[in-house]
């Protein structure tokens, strides 16, 4: 039973004012490491993504193929590589960000999970911010990269977040209790990047293929993206809900953990 | 008002545990500085990083009314290395909204590090880490300050001024200390408290607590 004493609601005011501060310095305080000792610093959140791309077009157009929507490859991997990249930079930062962060515990109003929420929210705001301006790029090349929908587009990459969010938090909580995790976690993360759809689009794959495609909710967010990106390209297997569940499945996953193996972390 | 109640904590090893705390109630007493007393193992460190909230007691609850409390000052690194000292004052600053030029301003003179206050703190020595955290202290005004084993940096013309700091706080602030050394602990507080076998016990004076500490010792050996 957890015990909430004289818990008021202006003492959780002031411990959301708190936390709202703490993550806020500590996401200053991320962003200047971020790209470590790298030149051009925050440049990379677009080189990254563009050397990506560029040479999933390259091998794709040597291969003599044409894009399975649309007439852009370059459109069709940004719409897969980008989620795809965003997922994973999410999840993977937030899982090492108590360690990283292991010096500034030091005060005590940072706590663990303020390093994790502010990696989080730099992770999501940085991907997004480079999508934009990928965005901007390739439309300034004259590459058709509008979105068709552009509602329903940012919601697909609300869902990408939110799965981002659930499966750092499950990975924060944990990487420190359990080194074995991160391992298949990383394995997990290399599956995605052949399965989850950045290079095909599940519909039109053969049925067995596809059924095992529907189970990912990382695939859901990618054709959502693409549903809302190609005027004409409607999804058979697409539940929008699905991977907005999985995420908060995750999420609540994680904060358990968290909260269960609060003490041991702390101690370490 | 800092006040433990009904707090257990046990630590694991790696045969059964150790008992730090079991099923305590106590206020700690203010006005007076206190020295901690233990033999090694007791959890004299864990204790103040209790009363600091760094660590959660198994059982029970801490209540923190009215006070500032500082960070246990000690061995702990308070730093991130890959930023420079003055990045690492602003997000302190950040963390306890104090104002970054006052407090950047205190420490510079006060730490003396010059230019390598723009330098990462990795390159630092550790001395100079020291000088950084404890002007860092220093410059915020907490009600308490927890030291955990503070040694003395630098040299003699530095060690003066950190006495002089150190004592001008204890006018307004009370200290929390951990220490080996007897004669610190004499030097700067006026009651004493025991933690042994999942106990504490409260002393008017330091005295009295080396004594009964020394008599623990005895019976140990």
């Amino acid at each position: 039973m957890i015990d909430f004493g004289s818990l008021s609601w202006s003492d959780l005011r002031n411990g959301t004012q708190l936390q709202i501060r703490i993550v806020g310095a500590l996401m200053l305080r991320e962003m200047r490491t971020r790209f470590g000792e790298l030149k051009f610093g925050y440049a990379w959140a677009l080189i990254e993504p563009m050397v990506q791309i560029g040479i999933l077009v390259f091998i794709f157009t040597m291969l003599g193929r044409r894009p399975p929507l649309g007439t852009s490859y370059e459109a069709f991997f940004l719409n897969g590589y980008v989620p795809y990249a965003l997922y994973t930079g999410i999840s993977s930062r937030a899982a090492l960000a108590i360690n990283a962060n292991r010096a500034l515990l030091t005060f005590p109003p940072v706590r663990n999970m303020d390093t994790v929420w502010s990696r989080i929210l730099l992770e999501a705001t940085t991907g997004l911010i480079s999508l934009l301006m990928l965005v901007g790029i390739f439309a300034y090349f004259d590459i058709p990269v509008i979105p068709h929908d552009l509602v329903s587009y940012f919601g697909g990459f609300a869902s990408v977040v939110a799965l981002g969010t659930g499966m750092g938090l499950l990975n924060a909580a944990l990487e420190p209790i359990w080194s074995m995790w991160m391992i298949l976690y990383g394995w997990f993360t290399r599956f995605q990047y052949f399965f989850c759809g950045i290079f095909f689009v599940p519909d039109m794959m053969p049925p067995t293929f596809r059924y095992y495609v529907s189970l990912n909710p990382l695939s859901h967010s990618l054709i959502w993206i693409r549903e809302a990106f190609y005027d004409g390209y409607d999804s058979t297997i697409l539940h929008k809900s699905f991977p907005f569940v999985v995420a908060v499945i995750l999420a609540i996953a994680g904060l358990a953990v968290e909260r269960v193996f609060r003490r041991r972390v702390d101690a370490l | 008002m800092i006040r433990f109640e009904n707090v257990s904590k046990r630590y694991k090893l790696k045969r059964g545990a150790k008992t730090i705390l079991d099923g305590a109630t106590f206020e700690i007493p203010r006005g007076r500085s206190l020295g901690v007393l233990g033999i090694n193992g007791a959890g004299k460190s864990t204790f103040l990083r209790m009363i600091s909230g760094n660590e959660l007691p198994d059982s029970g609850r801490i209540i923190r009314e009215g006070v500032t409390i500082s960070w246990p000052l000690g061995f702990a690194q308070s730093f991130h290395s890959s930023l420079t000292g003055r990045e690492n004052l602003r997000f302190a600053c950040r963390v306890y909204r104090k104002n970054v030029d006052h407090v950047t301003r205190y420490v510079e003179e006060f730490a003396e590090l010059g230019g390598h206050l723009d330098m990462p703190v990795k390159t630092y020595s550790s001395g100079m880490k020291a000088r950084l955290a404890f002007g860092l202290s220093m410059a915020f005004n907490f009600d308490v300050y927890l030291v955990d084993e503070i040694t003395a940096v630098g040299d003699a013309n530095f060690r003066a001024k950190s006495t002089t700091a150190f004592n001008e706080k204890l006018e307004k602030s009370d200290i929390i200390m951990v220490s080996h050394s007897m004669g610190t602990l004499t030097t700067y507080c006026k009651a004493g408290c025991v933690l042994d076998g999942g106990s504490i016990r409260f002393y008017e004076t330091i005295e009295e607590a080396i004594a009964v500490y020394g008599e623990i010792t005895k019976e140990r050996a």
